[in-house]
């Protein structure tokens, strides 16, 4: 695996899914694979992957462009649907980042129930980009 | 335009979302300034209210710091995600742990069976593929038993014959048994010299090699096997038959009279004593030579079920270092365990408790004493050096205050109260 430079906003980035996978109370099995899914997708390591969630202090950023925004956020919102169970503390911590994002807060519900539905029928995050610039 | 481009509109940059939090210390410092400014006016700044003022607000404070959930919430954040992640951590090592224990079970039934198998492999070998007699013991020790008399009767036997055949002089008084058997042949034999004495001794040995051969040619199946023993069997018969001839034509001849006619194989034939020889040698030869086969049957039959039980016992003492290594890894996961155990039950004991924000109190406090010394610095009429006694016993009070509660030297933000039964 090509070794990448893991920047502070790929490090929230993580530190967000691990968030949103123990909002339910239940770490599962499925939760776990999907975050070594993800920071192998971005060239992360499992090692230091393990390293980020073992020492989470300092600070965290939200990503600059829209594109990227969504992207993490529709990460999260696979995340959440990893274990095939929607609660509603996993939605309000979804929520709760969407407007972290800094989307209009009229907005917030919707965008959350359109990530949570897209996540349900499995989008690619590709497609999901694909209509962001629609 | 889609749905989603529809939903991402942002804020602007400089909109940011109003947290409250300054707003609220500013408040509280003016409160706690006004507070101390008016109790110090009502009461004329004495040191005694002081102290009982500082003890008031701080069980305020306290108080105020239990009743506010949502700030203990985001208090407690920190120690819940530990907690959550400890939690898994936990579930996934007991997981792990059970894991190994079945390893071990299995390890431990298979190392039962294997025991058992060891002890029942000498009831019924054939259930474990062994092709052999479950008596194979017994029938060796009592094949043995005859096997040792045997060959020492062939030994003396073949001795004395072979002597009595080759270098013996016989005399007239010598009756059959006396020819057949010479009980001197060994000393006779030694005095004759030692190449007759090697002679003697080591013919029997031509026997049981012969008897040896007829085991080892019995192993193999096969015609060819079948002509070789009974070509054994033949060479020994007339080579026995040959000793018989020679001690027969000896004895023969010393009875001989003018009319008898010569010694031959037609009157050896019909002579009770040259079959007596042989079968005394020759049947007894034969006799050993099965016994012989029979003793060794049995023995590789023994050797076969104690290569089994060998091969069991090895493969137990294998499957039991695994159980140790395993035991080792399980006995580092409960320690493992343990530790998580501990550290759950402290963050729990933390999130079940609650968080005094304790720098804040300093700050609050400081401000009390500022607004108390306001008021005598601007307002109390009294004189200059009992001001200045005053406001130094003030301050000596507020630092007392503030030690008693360890904030002088800690530095940390926050005061944690465990949960206690």
């Amino acid at each position: 695996m090509q070794k990448t430079k893991i920047t502070v906003e790929l490090k929230s980035h993580f530190l967000r899914l691990y968030q949103i996978a123990l909002s339910d109370e239940n770490f599962s099995h499925l939760e776990m694979q999907l975050l070594y899914k993800f920071a192998e997708e971005r060239g992360v390591s499992n090692l230091e992957l393990d390293k980020i969630l073992t020492n989470p202090v300092g600070e965290t950023t939200i990503p600059e462009s829209l594109e990227k925004r969504i992207a993490y956020l529709y990460d999260l919102a696979l995340m959440i649907w990893a274990d095939n169970v929607v609660t509603i503390d996993e939605e309000n911590t979804l929520k709760k980042y969407i407007q972290k994002f800094n989307f209009l807060d009229e907005n917030v519900d919707e965008l959350c129930e359109y990530l949570l539905e897209s996540a349900k029928q499995e989008k690619s995050k590709q497609t999901i980009l694909n209509e962001l610039n629609e | 335009m889609g749905i989603l481009k529809k939903l991402v509109a942002l804020r602007p940059k400089n909109e940011l979302k109003v947290v409250g939090t300054s707003q609220t210390n500013q408040n509280s410092k003016i409160d706690y300034n006004t507070e101390g400014y008016e109790t110090s006016k009502s009461c004329q700044g004495r040191e005694y209210t002081l102290k009982t003022s500082l003890e008031t607000i701080y069980q305020k404070f306290e108080n105020d710091s239990k009743i506010d959930i949502s700030n203990q919430e985001r208090l407690k954040q920190p120690y819940t995600t530990e907690l959550k992640g400890k939690t898994t951590a936990l579930l996934n090592k007991n997981e792990e742990k059970e894991t190994l224990e079945k390893e071990v079970q299995t390890y431990e039934n298979e190392i039962e069976k294997l025991h058992q198998d060891t002890i029942n492999v000498r009831r019924n070998p054939n259930e474990y593929g062994l092709n052999v007699d479950k008596k194979s013991t017994a029938k060796f020790w009592i094949g043995l038993l005859f096997l040792l008399p045997l060959s020492a009767y062939i030994l003396i036997f073949y001795i004395s014959t072979s002597y009595s055949a080759f270098f013996r002089t016989f005399d007239p008084s010598t009756s059959l048994f006396q020819g057949m058997f010479y009980p001197k042949a060994l000393s006779k034999a030694y005095t004759d010299g030692l190449l007759e004495l090697g002679f003697v001794l080591f013919i029997p040995f031509v026997f049981f090699a012969l008897g040896y051969l007829i085991h080892m040619f019995q192993e193999n199946k096969g015609l060819i096997n079948v002509f070789k023993i009974i070509a054994l069997f033949v060479i020994t018969f007339l080579f026995d038959s040959i000793l018989a001839y020679l001690i027969d034509e000896k004895l023969y001849n010393l009875n001989k009279t003018f009319d008898s006619p010569e010694f031959s194989v037609a009157i050896a034939f019909q002579s009770v004593g040259f079959w007596l020889i042989i079968f005394a040698g020759f049947v007894s030869y034969i006799v050993w030579g099965l016994v012989f086969d029979f003793v060794m049957k049995e023995h590789a039959d023994r050797d076969k079920i104690q290569s089994f039980i060998t091969d069991k016992l090895e493969e137990i003492v294998n499957k039991e270092k695994r159980i140790i290594k395993i035991k080792n890894g399980i006995k580092n996961i409960q320690d493992g365990i343990s530790v998580l155990e501990k550290r759950i039950a402290e963050l729990q004991n933390i999130v079940d408790g609650f968080i005094l924000p304790i720098r804040n109190y300093k700050l609050l406090s400081a401000q009390y004493l500022q607004g108390w010394q306001k008021y005598i610095d601007a307002e109390l009429r009294i004189g200059v050096n009992e001001k200045n006694i005053l406001q130094e016993t003030c301050r000596g009070l507020y630092e007392k205050h503030i030690k008693s509660l360890e904030l002088d030297v800690d530095d940390y933000q926050n005061k944690v109260y465990t949960k206690t039964l």
